[in-house]
């Protein structure tokens, strides 16, 4: 099964859904748990991928025995990950979700604490099964240099193996500093981006056309020079 | 089932269903497998599929069957798929591979290529994948880069690749061909200067130390004309190698190969292992030591420059490395006293505390010195401490209040170090203060363990702590002199308080044994009076603290009258019989319990439990004779009756003959149950690093006549109790034949002993002793032997096992023997036969040898 | 000698984002050094120091950026604190190349990721150039030279 679906268990989804618009980048209706085809884009590729958000009914341990049953195979089976969104001031809790699920290294499992803005010190037991953070959506970083909260899980989203993603290809353009451009003859940049975007099509193979464009464009733009 | 949930898988069963993931990375590997084999598939496509295999080789997946196809791109004459062709090979190939001959040719013409690039990629999978054949071949290439070009790029990767194809070449063909006059006249001797990048020194470098040390590993016969051409040549590169190091060693920012600040601490690092190699080489042989001669004070010089001005910018990490690497060398080489001391200064200073200001001075979100930098020096100079503190004792032992303070970092692997070396500096001198220290920490590491809240390190660790702790602190109790038994004493029971119930009851042999043999009664018994006061007064009995319990219930079946004599009223008769009544209690129900509930979870427990109560047995049956109220003596012997039904053999057994004893008129009692006289100890180290604690007597036979109980308690101690209880299966054990020439020393109805030589040289002899039952097997055999009092004797264990022996079954116990004079030998065999049965032997035997 | 037995880059999530081996060794036991490393360094807590005792080897390891960059040395000979200042070289390098390094980029331009480790190392794993200037020149040239093939193509 393709895993294209992300869960967000919380305890109170109308405390958070302001700051899950901000993670997912759009607006999200309180009174839908089902939100398919949420576009999701950083600087290499495109996905789609569905959210199911989850509000605790009684107790987290009930909802991990559910969870866990049998009939949630098939709900196990398409989760690219789980967004645990609860106070996690309490070891009893983490404990709970990761003897529970560590079995579970498919999906990514993150636990974002939302009444909190700085980390406690028991999450560092935790370190080798889950990802805990904030749900807080500063640029802030942690001692090493590490992105906290909304801005780490969507990292965490971007570095997930989605199969079902398509690449860009025009991303090494925006990332190259100008300062490393090299001692050969070529160095405009703006005949570097040219040559980028065509080798991006080219390797795209898809528009001859296109091609033949770029060509003329980096033909004058060389002739100029 | 909540509604979410449910609402959530009838979402996805309304989807259509995908492919199995699972099978994703299979297909793909498949499908580049089936590409990359259509041999008309264009280059480009071909690098398409490399990368993704690349990708699959980071995952894990298998991408040997792509080798010849990175190979093939290289083939290629566009630097973009040579570029990819190279990275993939050097990848997914090493050295052992056969497939690395298709390179030669591909090699070969690139490293002629007139674009440097691609001879610099050639260079360097030539340097990664330099099997015999592709070094024989293509080193000449090597060198001709190096004669010929001046480009610093490709002379950088030259000397680099060159440095790995010496290396390898055993036979010295490299050597004897390459021009080493080369390094001085082509990159040392101005003008050339401008090719001496800090690549290209680096490279250098490099190739001087694979030379060196493939000089080192080669013996060489006679002198070649090579050798003495490396020889000169060494020579005068040297002072260069100097000049450059202590130019580096100047505060001058040059930003290309800055590092906080200090200039190129890798070059640095990196010409510092150079000289001390050379300078290895110049020690060892003979024919380099006119380089030692030359240049010894001069390196001597700055060395001591090093440590000097780096000390300005102490606290950068990289600083400390090249001040590390300064250390290594000095005690490596064994460089002159006040280097040696230099260095510890060094290492000293990283431990000290203050480091820590250290910090983010750094600006941007990388910071280099994050918190735990500190850690890592501590560690780095720790580590090296413990290996130079035999050179230094003293030295080192100065810094014991930094050594002391790493105790306490969170880190586990400092702990250790710090309390290896805190061990290893420990002497007659500091004791005292070093001990104190080791208490503190045994107080804080057992309060962690309490501790509920934020734990840094776990139950498990601080449990190895302990005990390490403890295994080596024992070993130090012979150190105090005997002015200073009493603060033995409370030391030793401080250490009880805190850690008792951590450790394993086994480890109280040397704790009743220094207890044993204080020589002031005075304040011994003091010393006893006060903690059992202390003891009682918390009304309740800890049961946690075992091993507390245990040196308490043995103390009262020693001293228990002088205890309440001295005691100034504050310890009765009465309290002590009825505490040895409460923990009787305790330890029968909780063993019972224990078995009951689940035998073999807590199998460690039980044991405990029941050597608790041999003890109680025992104490009790000794405090009978030091007593005199007729109620108190018969509540012991309650006690002692209460297990003559016990379902634990050894146990029954004890009470029984306890019994026996208990009955015999006072005046023979009291005879028989002294105190045990002073024990002489003596621990051998087995290969396999286990500790076998073997107590061997004064050699005073009449003393061992009067204490057979001593043997007894002895036994309790170093055998644990097996659960010997009639159900037990018997262990599986290897069967032993006598050797041919064993000799019997001793035979009666029960058994035959035989013994045999090991080793006999002047002062040392080495036996075996084998048992045979001969009419019954044995449930148990304990044996002791004592030899004349000029010599010593170690006893080991009974192999393979003290129990459960069948008739005719051989077990062996090993003897050596140390000092002057006639052999001769006292065994005492304690025999459990198998209808449970107490039986002694005894006897002598004199041996032929001498030592 | 000063020389790295292999660097592995490993993300807080316990995946193997890059790996450089330096000694030959069976895909077996590389598999086994990547599962236990993952284990024993994802569990350090930040406190501890830098330096792991790893089988034959010794571990360096620095967090930086969601990843664990692990070097195995060789105990006795090579330099912890300097491979320490090796892999920030490594890092500030790959920083400048991408401008804040992220996992990401390492996903899709690990051979980028390479293209500079192995500039920066050689042979069996030792330290061939120092300065991040040098590299980073050396990179983009060969990336512009890279680009020119492939215009070429797309021009013939």
């Amino acid at each position: 099964m393709t895993r294209d679906k992300v869960l967000i268990l919380c305890d109170d989804r109308s405390k958070i859904n302001d700051n899950l618009e901000l993670l997912f980048k759009q607006p999200l209706s309180l009174d839908t748990n089902i939100v398919k085809g949420i576009p999701w884009e950083n600087k290499y590729y495109t996905v789609e991928f569905d959210l199911y958000i989850d509000e605790i009914d009684t107790n987290l341990t009930d909802w991990i025995d559910e969870f866990m049953s049998d009939e949630c195979e098939l709900l196990r089976e398409v989760l690219a990950g789980i967004i645990f969104v609860l106070p996690l001031g309490q070891k009893d809790d983490l404990e709970q979700i990761q003897s529970h699920l560590k079995s579970e290294n498919d999906m990514f499992l993150i636990c974002s604490d939302p009444t909190t803005e700085s980390e406690y010190p028991h999450w560092e037991d935790f370190t080798t099964t889950l990802e805990i953070t904030t749900f807080g959506n500063s640029k802030a970083r942690n001692e090493y240099g590490e992105l906290m909260g909304i801005p780490r899980i969507q990292e965490i989203i971007d570095t997930y193996p989605w199969t079902n993603s398509e690449l860009k290809q025009d991303h090494l353009e925006s990332s190259k500093p100008e300062d490393t451009v090299g001692d050969d003859n070529i160095q405009l940049h703006h005949l570097l981006s040219t040559l980028q975007e065509a080798k991006s099509k080219y390797s795209e193979n898809k528009d001859d056309s296109m091609a033949q464009e770029l060509c003329e464009e980096i033909a004058k733009l060389i002739l100029d020079s | 089932m909540g509604s979410s949930l449910k609402s959530f898988i009838k979402d996805i069963r309304n989807a259509k269903t995908l492919a199995d993931q699972r099978t994703i990375i299979t297909k793909q590997s498949a499908k580049i497998r089936t590409k990359l084999r259509d041999d008309h598939l264009p280059f480009s496509k071909r690098r398409v599929n490399i990368q993704k295999l690349l990708y699959l080789y980071i995952l894990g997946e298998p991408t040997h069957f792509a080798q010849v196809e990175c190979i093939n791109l290289i083939a290629s004459d566009q630097f973009v798929d040579k570029r990819l062709g190279y990275l993939a090979t050097m990848l997914l190939l090493d050295e052992k591979q056969d497939l690395l001959t298709l390179l030669t040719n591909l090699l070969n013409n690139d490293l002629h290529h007139p674009n440097k690039y691609i001879v610099s990629l050639a260079l360097s999978t030539l340097g990664s994948l330099s099997s015999y054949e592709l070094a024989r071949d293509l080193y000449p290439d090597v060198i001709h880069l190096i004669e010929t070009s001046s480009d610093p790029f490709i002379l950088t990767k030259s000397f680099q690749c060159l440095a790995k194809l010496i290396i390898k070449d055993s036979e010295l063909t490299i050597l004897e061909i390459f021009p080493i006059e080369l390094i001085k006249e082509k990159f040392l001797d101005s003008p050339n200067v401008s090719l001496l990048t800090h690549g290209v020194w680096l490279g250098i470098c490099k190739v001087l130390q694979s030379i060196v040390i493939l000089l080192l590993d080669t013996s060489i016969q006679e002198t070649p004309e090579f050798i003495l051409a490396i020889r000169e040549n060494l020579l005068i590169i040297l002072p260069n190698l100097l000049d450059q190091l202590s130019s580096l060693n100047v505060k001058n920012y040059e930003s290309n190969y800055d590092v906080q600040g200090i200039r190129d601490p890798f070059l640095q690092c990196e010409i510092i292992i150079t000289l001390k190699w050379i300078f290895k080489l110049a020690k060892k042989v003979e024919l380099f030591s006119p380089i030692k001669t030359k240049y010894d004070e001069k390196f001597i010089d700055i060395f001591t420059q090093l440590t000097n001005n780096s000390s300005l910018s102490l606290n950068k990490n990289p600083t400390n490395a090249i001040l590390y690497e300064v250390t290594r060398t000095i005690f490596e080489l064994e460089m002159n006293q006040s280097l040696r001391l230099l260095g510890i200064n060094i290492l000293a200073n990283f431990l000290k505390p203050t480091n820590s200001a250290s910090g983010s001075t750094e600006k941007g979100k990388k910071s280099k010195t994050n918190s735990n930098n500190n850690n890592n020096i501590k560690y780095v100079a720790l580590n090296t401490l413990i290996r130079v503190v035999q050179q230094e004792p003293n030295a080192i032992a100065k810094h014991k209040k930094f050594i002391s303070h790493c105790l306490y970092d969170p880190d586990i692997s400092i702990k250790f170090r710090s309390l290896e070396l805190t061990f290893a500096i420990l002497n007659k001198d500091n004791l005292i203060e070093l001990v104190n220290e080791l208490i503190k920490f045994l107080h804080d590491v057992s309060l962690n363990n309490v501790n509920s809240g934020y734990v840094y390190i776990d139950m498990d660790e601080s449990k190895e702590l302990i005990n390490y702790t403890i295994d080596n602190l024992v070993k130090r109790f012979d150190l105090y002199d005997s002015n200073q038994e009493k603060v033995k004493l409370q030391n030793l029971f401080e250490i009880l308080k805190l850690t008792g119930n951590m450790i394993s009851v086994d480890k109280l042999n040397e704790f009743l044994i220094t207890i044993n043999n204080v020589e002031d009664w005075k304040i011994k018994i003091n010393c006893l009076v006060e903690n059992i006061v202390s003891h009682m007064q918390k009304g309740k009995i800890p049961t946690s603290n075992i091993c507390w319990n245990l040196i308490m219930i043995w103390s009262i079946g020693e001293y228990g009258d002088s205890i309440t004599n001295q005691s100034n009223g504050k310890i009765s008769e009465t309290q002590l019989v009825n505490y040895l009544i409460q923990l009787n209690t305790l330890y029968s129900n909780t063993s019972k319990s224990s078995i009951k509930n689940n035998p073999s979870a807590t199998n460690n427990t039980y044991n405990d439990h029941i050597t608790m109560i041999q003890y109680i047995l025992t104490s009790s049956l000794k405090l009978s004779s030091k007593i005199n109220d007729g109620g108190n003596i018969e509540s012991l012997r309650q006690i002692i009756l209460n297990h003559q039904k016990d379902p634990n053999l050894m146990l029954q057994l004890k009470s029984n003959q306890y019994e026996m004893i208990f009955n015999q008129p006072a005046n023979l009692k009291k005879l028989m149950l002294e105190c045990m006289p002073n024990f002489v100890r003596q621990i051998e180290t087995n290969g396999d690093e286990t500790f076998t604690h073997t107590i061997s007597t004064k050699a005073e036979a009449p003393s061992i006549d009067k204490n057979s109980n001593l043997l007894d308690l002895l036994s309790d101690i170093s055998d644990k109790p097996s659960n010997s209880t009639a159900s037990s299966v018997k262990k599986e054990v290897s069967a032993l034949t006598l050797p041919n020439d064993a000799v019997s020393i001793f035979n009666n109805d029960l058994l035959e002993i035989y013994s045999h030589v090991v080793d006999v040289q002047p002062g040392n002899a080495h036996y075996e002793l084998f048992f045979k039952p001969l009419s019954t097997p044995f449930n148990e055999l304990h044996s002791l032997c004592a030899v004349p009092k000029q010599q010593k004797l170690t006893l080991g264990q009974i192999q393979p096992t003290h129990n459960n022996i069948d008739v005719n079954q051989i077990t062996k116990q090993s003897l050596k023997i140390a000092g002057t004079g006639k052999l001769k030998l006292r065994v005492k065999l304690n025999i459990v036969t198998g209808n449970n049965e107490t039986q002694q032997v005894q006897f002598d035997h004199k041996f032929n040898e001498t030592i | 000698m000063s020389q790295i037995k292999y660097l592995l880059l490993i993300s807080r999530q316990g995946k193997i984002r890059l790996m450089k081996w330096f000694i030959p060794l069976s895909s077996k036991e590389k598999t086994k050094i990547i599962n236990e490393l993952t284990q024993t360094i994802l569990a350090r807590k930040p406190k501890m120091c830098n330096i792991v005792e790893y089988s034959d080897y010794k571990v360096v390891y620095r967090r930086y950026a969601s990843l664990y960059f692990i070097v195995g040395i060789t105990p006795d000979v090579d330099n912890e604190l300097l491979t320490l200042e090796l892999i920030h070289r490594y890092v500030e390098t790959l920083d400048s190349y991408f401008g804040n390094v992220c996992e990401l980029d390492i996903i899709f331009n690990f051979t980028k990721a390479y293209d500079i480790l192995n500039e920066m190392t050689m042979c069996d794993g030792s330290l061939a150039e120092s300065s991040k200037r040098n590299i980073l020149q050396t990179i983009a040239t060969m990336d512009s030279m890279d680009d020119h093939d492939k215009l070429d193509r797309v021009l013939s």
